[in-house]
């Protein structure tokens, strides 16, 4: 196999793979960024306001008021168990979209307050 | 008052251990830079042994240095910050061993020691690659013992380690599984044996010799994708185990990390297969041997920066600045070294001779390898960027992106499809060309059986979950260009690939026991890499997942079980304490599940934390997977009601009557108390919870219904609208429960292909050197014995 032939077939999957995955990632984005775009996918991430976290374990949703980095607060609505350490989490990444002025969360990842401490993915 | 808690000074001998290990790694960086300079002097044959003997020094300094460690966290010496940090006097013997590497600077400790190990193994086989070898290995590991230095584990950071404190804060609890015993030394030794190749490749360039390495690699480069393999399978089962998100790989950036390693190992293995038995592919082999150490490194580099810390599950506190640019130094080293050196080595064959074309018609077995390889590479490209897509971002002065487990699926999956047929077809087409009708002869008894096979799980998936098979239509995988198929046949056609290259794979095996018993190492691997690959696809394609809540009395639902909580005494304090569930199904026996809840007190925080672990009950041929989460008394949200109105919660009716009032208006202690008419078909009554204006506080006085505690949170004066708050008395167990389908192929598939690594590393251990550099089909024989004069040698 000749090595230019090789190289050559490396270069171009590089460059169809970065641009398949940086247009199909999901961003990262304030929560003005999110409300401005309603439908895509976003990552948020901020602080449960304190005393604003809902869950309710019956019907499966949880509700809290997230304050993004900006300061900027947001309602979030996340359908699911509430995920082990949500309450004590130092930073929770909200993924989810806003649709009809509410943020819809499909995932919540946390971050816990220890160093070496694992997130607790809720999906 | 309790007393002051007393402080004792710490013994003597603890001090000398200490210092002792932190002169230690010193040592290991002078003996490791000696050596270098031996070897690169122009006097390094006369003193090969006094550079080797360096060599070894430095190696045994360093376990010297992971015994001292061992001996602190042992004997509970918390005066050293790491012991205290990872350890306390209650861990057993067990995990206080498996401490040692649970923090940054002892797993870097533990990479040093086997990173030296695997050196000091593979001193024997070098004959004249022993300068070029050692020198880089030296380099390298006096560059790891530098970042020791900074990174220690020897700091007394807490009062200066004149006191010695009562007390540790203890393993993080998501460590205590037998797996960190097994994962981390098992994948790190993996990452040593990686560090061989990359010797041997850079002392192929830096002494001219292109195939002479390829004998002594071969075991190592075997040994290194086993080694590196079922260690990250490891991590796959520890992740399953503990998590509780019901799966084994996340594509988190620390998978990956290792993921690609493993695979350009994998492509060495395969390109040195071609170079023993047709002599080609010396720049391939040397370009891949001598950069596989350093995609290891960078992606250590790019997990350990903190730019990552968002992203991943193993996120590791940030290192020091130092340390960080030692690492940067050594991946930079790594990178500008092999540039120039494999420069050098294109340069001087610039003038080889091109291949003759070869007379061979239709498909041959080394298109098919190129193929494979080519891929491999792919998959191990595409994995690095995924987990550099961040950093390329930042870089870029974008916002921060992240790539999801279904974007790589995207990518990946058109990987995949030629690679499976790669390893189904590439072993069955001869080296000498096959026309393409006479491998589709020698395909159809394969194709056969795997669809038959297929056949067989449908069958039994169908029994397994109703309506398993007939997902919801809203359940597709999308593909780029907008293209979407249903989830289900598309893993059933991904499951069906995995299978037909199993099939051929063990007939091969099969077919060469006679011959050569130890022959069967790589079809082995082959089956069972496959294997793995099925049970992961399939289990996390077709897994159902349902969520329940179960409370005393009133049992949850999930995947056609019902579930009820079995009520006992238990001690959430308590370490390791279980909550049962009895899970009673249609046509089987009712099972207990036990999955893990108990929470920790931490003086610092206000509510203690909880600690969940699912409960895997491996059922045969599928897993059903219970996870638990935190118990929840909330019943609603807080609930705001005029006089007169009502709210109804889980059936029962609550309605506001009034506010009455004890004592004058405005005064302290004062109370107040709204009576509350509750109805529901079985119970009814009156509560009236309370509250009292104290001084700067307010005290509430909560009232019970036969199932709810009720509280009266405020009392708005102006519309006298009061806010009830509403607990349940018995707590609510919610639960996530999965179906995972032939998850027990992973654990199987794991198993043989490990034994398969082992025994083709086995079979090449003793392989000398060939005599001339004409190829030589030392390798099992084509599957046409009847049309060549291939001949079995043992050279």
């Amino acid at each position: 196999m000749k090595i230019g032939l090789f190289i050559g077939i490396i270069a171009t999957g590089l460059v169809l793979m970065m641009t398949a995955f940086s247009n199909s990632a999901t961003p990262y984005a304030s929560a003005k960024e999110a409300k401005a775009a309603p439908g895509k996918k976003f990552h948020v991430v901020g602080t449960i306001v304190p005393g604003s976290l809902d869950s309710n374990v019956r019907e499966g949703t949880v509700n809290f008021l997230l304050k993004d980095e900006l300061g900027e607060t947001i309602s979030v609505h996340y359908k699911g168990h509430a995920p082990a350490n949500l309450a004590t989490a130092t930073k929770v990444n909200a993924v989810g979209k806003f649709e009809n002025g509410t943020y819809k969360s499909e995932k919540l990842l946390l971050k816990c307050p220890t160093k070496y401490e694992p997130e607790k993915k809720g999906a | 008052m309790h007393p002051p808690p007393t402080l004792t000074a710490p013994a003597a001998w603890a001090n000398a251990v200490g210092t002792l290990g932190s002169a230690l790694i010193w040592v290991a960086i002078v003996s490791f830079l000696a050596s270098l300079l031996v070897f690169a002097s122009p006097r390094r044959q006369r003193f090969a042994k006094a550079g080797t003997a360096l060599f070894v020094l430095g190696a045994v300094s360093a376990w010297i240095t992971f015994g001292c460690l061992a001996t602190l966290m042992l004997r509970h010496q918390f005066q050293y910050t790491y012991v205290f940090k990872h350890s306390d006097s209650t861990t057993p013997v067990g995990y206080l061993v498996s401490a040692i590497w649970a923090g940054q600077e002892g797993s870097f400790l533990l990479w040093t020691c086997m990173a030296a190990l695997a050196g000091v193994l593979a001193l024997r086989g070098l004959k004249h690659y022993r300068p070029g070898f050692t020198g880089f290995y030296a380099l390298f590991l006096a560059g790891l013992c530098a970042i020791l230095a900074y990174e220690s584990p020897f700091k007394q950071e807490l009062l200066e380690g004149r006191f010695m404190p009562p007390e540790g804060r203890g393993l993080n609890p998501t460590l205590f599984n037998y797996w960190i015993l097994i994962h981390p030394p098992t994948i790190f030794l993996g990452f040593g044996a990686l560090t061989v190749l990359s010797a041997y490749g850079f002392a192929a360039m830096v002494h001219r010799d292109r195939t002479s390495w390829v004998t002594q690699v071969r075991p190592w480069a075997i040994l290194t994708a086993t080694l590196t393999g079922i260690g990250l399978i490891m991590g796959g089962f520890w992740a399953y185990e503990t998590l509780g998100w019901g799966g084994f790989w996340a594509w988190d950036p620390v998978e990956n990390t290792s993921f690609v390693p493993w695979l350009w190992a994998v492509a060495l293995v395969h390109g040195l297969y071609v170079q023993t038995t047709r002599g080609k592919w010396q720049s391939l082999n040397v370009f891949l041997a001598g950069t596989s150490l350093l995609t290891f490194v960078y992606g250590t580099f790019l997990t350990r920066s903190g730019f990552l810390k968002d992203q991943s599950v193993h996120s590791f506190a940030e290192m020091n600045r130092n340390a960080l640019w030692i690492l940067l130094g050594i991946l930079g080293t790594l990178v500008g070294s092999f540039l120039v050196m494999f420069g050098r080595d294109v340069w001087l064959h610039r003038n080889s001779l091109p291949e003759a074309p070869s007379e061979a018609k239709g498909l041959r077995r080394e298109n098919f390898i190129a193929t494979a390889i080519l891929l491999m590479l792919g998959f191990a490209i595409a994995a690095g960027i995924g987990m550099s897509i961040p950093l390329f971002q930042s870089m870029r002065g974008l916002e921060a992106k992240v790539v999801e487990e279904s974007v790589y699926h995207n990518v990946l999956v058109w990987l995949f499809v030629p690679f499976a047929l790669a390893a189904a077809l590439g072993p069955i087409i001869s080296w000498r060309g096959m026309e393409f009708r006479q491998v589709l002869g020698r395909m159809s008894s394969h194709l056969a059986v795997s669809l038959t096979l297929l056949g067989l799980i449908m069958l039994w998936l169908q029994r397994g979950v109703p309506n398993l098979m007939k997902p919801e239509p809203t359940e597709r995988i999308a593909f780029p260009l907008g293209l979407s198929v249903p989830t289900v046949p598309w893993v059933l056609f991904l499951a069906w690939l995995c299978l037909f290259a199993i099939s051929v794979n063990l007939s091969l095996a099969a077919g060469i026991w006679k011959r050569s018993k130890l022959g069967i190492g790589g079809f082995l691997t082959h089956a069972g890499v496959f294997l793995t690959l099925c049970g992961l696809i399939v289990s996390r394609g077709l897994e159902r997942k349902e969520e329940a809540v179960v409370q005393a009395g009133r049992p949850g639902f999930a995947l056609g079980y019902v579930i009820s909580l079995q009520e006992r005494n238990r001690n959430f304090l308590q370490r390791e304490n279980t909550v049962e569930f009895e899970f009673q199904g249609l046509n089987e026996k009712p099972f207990v599940a036990r999955p893990v809840l108990y929470y920790t007190l931490d003086p610092n925080k206000p509510e203690p934390t909880p600690v969940v672990r699912p409960d895997v009950r491996f059922r045969g041929l599928s897993d059903l997977y219970i996870a638990i989460y935190p118990m929840a008394f909330e019943a609603a949200d807080p609930t705001t009601l005029k006089k007169g109105q009502s709210t109804t919660i889980d059936g029962t009716t609550y309605t506001f009557k009034g506010i009455r009032r004890e004592g004058e208006a405005g005064v302290m202690g004062t109370r107040f108390f709204a009576d509350v008419d509750f109805k529901s078909e079985k119970e009814s009554g009156t509560v009236s919870p309370g509250m009292e204006i104290g001084q700067g506080e307010i005290k509430r006085a909560t009232a019970d219904t036969p199932t709810m505690t009720v509280s009266l949170q405020k009392i708005d004066a102006a519309t006298g609208n009061a806010t009830f708050e509403f607990f349940y008395k018995s707590a609510l167990y919610p639960l996530d429960v999965y179906y995972k389908p032939l998850s027990i192929l992973v654990w199987v598939g794991a198993g043989i292909m490990t034994l398969g690594g082992f025994i083709a590393a086995y079979d090449r251990r003793n392989r000398r050197a060939p005599k001339s550099s004409k190829p030589t089909y030392s390798e099992w024989v084509d599957p046409e014995p009847e049309k060549e004069n291939a001949t079995l040698t043992t050279a």
